[in-house]
């Protein structure tokens, strides 16, 4: 089997937790590009990625999975549909204690629908407060989008939420094959 | 008109229905029977709520327990509003308004001379699934469930000897001896209808830190995978088909990979028990059980076919290629 290469794009506003992602699955030490964040009126945190975060898992027969995170700031955006391009998959990672959490989900599904396509995307809402926005106002947002997509709490911290989370996408992308086979047989 | 006004609110409206409502009791200030007027919020007479809303959701259930506001689903065309017994449909005319306010005066005029019914204790099966028979621990939780996020009440449940306290606004259920498999089994047992009672005001969260607990949508899954009972499949489960509105929270259910795939074939189409198991080469049984715990939380659509024979596609072999190798490296399970 030829060595081949695989991509998947961890996304979402500043905060969300796309560097934490990465460092629960990645094998090697992940290369971030962090730098102080002089954009505390969007996120009161010290650093954030500005070019993009790397990690990686090694699969068998020298094939290797590549993950990447997105910069936060939606200056960047233009990077976007770049790193998707031929990606496994998309997870959109929101910071549900934001006010404007479901703002951002419209914007990054839309976005990121466009070039990877509905099945290979997955969206996951952290530190989730009802009582700013219940998760049925994300279902909401989403499917007011036209497209049906996971949209599920994870605490990206724990290694096994983030391997829920790409359960959902690999499974996602492989039904969506099973339903294209069979076409108007079923 | 000497009596004081009715004071009407819009709940979980669009701008532009809510904009309407106030243009519409603007013009017709003068021609009605009552003096209406708009106000803010939930203490209102009468609100106008969006079908779907949260809103729309405490302001039935404070309509229950108070026989105040009075609530009206404003909904959008082709919005299901089954469970609505006052509906106004947009888009929103003058003489449909009329009419509306019109009987809502009527019934408030009549309801001040004489208290307006209410059972004491609300049930909270209000919400559920038509199917569920009323009062049932199922249908209760369910209509607890449906509440969550909406309310800042808290329910104590005893059922089977088991003492659950429903913690509305976290959506969490306790038990002081935590969710063993003997409690499953005890709440799996209970027959019949179960006591709800409010948990008095000022008694509610502080005696429950530190209490082992679980999602109340967990509760209710788990329920679901181990029932019997089909009655949420519909009349027949096997001449229907089965969708689902949107993905169970994973993040909160424990995933399993059999359900993951269920998901990720009945939210994209309404399938057949049969079918969807030969297309994923997984047990009819597990099928019906995941139905039965999505029907649980509400998320399951029911389809009652013409005739009985389901298209059931050809057997599909296990294992998709690519995607096992990646799950193999990320040390999940294939």
């Amino acid at each position: 089997m030829d060595a081949r290469e695989y991509k998947l794009i961890f996304t979402g506003p500043m905060g969300a937790g796309k560097t934490t992602a990465i460092r629960a699955v990645s094998e090697i030490d992940t290369i971030s590009t962090e730098v102080a964040n002089t954009d505390r009126a969007a996120f009161d945190k010290d650093t954030t990625t500005v070019a993009m975060d790397y990690g990686e898992v090694q699969l068998a027969g020298g094939s290797r999975l590549r993950l990447y995170g997105t910069p936060g700031q939606e200056r960047f955006a233009y990077m976007w549909p770049i790193l998707a391009k031929g990606s496994v998959g998309v997870i959109v990672l929101l910071d549900g204690s934001r006010a404007d959490a479901v703002e951002r989900l419209t914007l990054y599904v839309s976005r990121f629908i466009e070039v990877v396509g509905p099945e290979r995307l997955v969206v996951a809402v952290g530190r989730l407060d009802p009582a700013i926005k219940p998760l049925a106002e994300y279902h909401r947002a989403a499917q007011q989008l036209g497209v049906t997509v996971p949209v599920v709490t994870a605490d990206v911290r724990q290694r096994e939420d983030v391997q829920m989370l790409l359960e959902i996408l690999f499974t996602q992308v492989e039904v969506a094959g099973v339903l294209a086979e069979l076409g108007a047989e079923v | 008109m000497n009596a004081p006004p009715i004071t009407v609110a819009t709940l979980g409206l669009p701008q532009v229905a809510e904009s309407l409502v106030k243009s519409l009791l603007n013009v017709l200030d003068g021609r009605t029977s009552a003096n209406w007027r708009h106000v803010e919020g939930f203490d209102a007479d009468v609100v106008l709520c969006a079908p779907d809303s949260p809103f729309g959701a405490l302001a039935r259930r404070k309509e229950r327990e108070h026989g105040r506001p009075l609530c009206i689903a404003v909904a959008a065309p082709g919005e299901a509003v089954r469970e609505w017994t006052r509906v106004l449909h947009q888009p929103l005319r003058m003489h449909q308004f009329l009419d509306v306010l019109e009987t809502l005066s009527s019934e408030i005029q009549s309801g001040q001379s004489g208290a307006a019914p209410k059972p004491p204790v609300e049930s909270a099966a209000h919400h559920a699934h038509e199917a569920a028979p009323r009062n049932t621990l199922v249908a209760e939780l369910r209509g607890l469930y449906q509440a969550v996020d909406t309310t800042e009440r808290s329910y104590l449940i005893k059922a089977g000897g088991v003492s659950m306290a429903i913690d509305l606004p976290q959506g969490r259920c306790h038990v002081k001896s935590g969710f063993t498999t003997d409690t499953f089994e005890r709440l799996m047992a209970v027959r019949g209808e179960v006591d709800v009672q409010p948990l008095p005001p000022g008694n509610q969260r502080d005696q429950l830190v530190g209490e082992p607990w679980i999602w109340l949508e967990t509760l209710l899954w788990r329920l679901g995978l181990l029932g019997r009972a089909e009655t949420d499949l519909g009349s027949d489960p096997d001449a229907s088909t089965f969708g689902l509105r949107c993905w169970p929270d994973f993040g909160k259910i424990p995933s399993n990979p059999v359900h993951i795939k269920l998901t990720a074939l009945l939210s994209k189409r309404e399938l057949g028990i049969e079918a969807a198991a030969a297309m994923l080469n997984v047990a009819s049984h597990d099928v019906r059980a995941f139905l039965r715990a999505c029907a649980c939380c509400g998320l399951l659509k029911v389809t009652a076919l013409q005739r009985v024979v389901v298209a059931v596609p050809p057997q599909r072999k296990t294992g998709f290629g690519v995607f096992d190798f990646l799950r193999s490296a990320l040390g999940m399970k294939a």
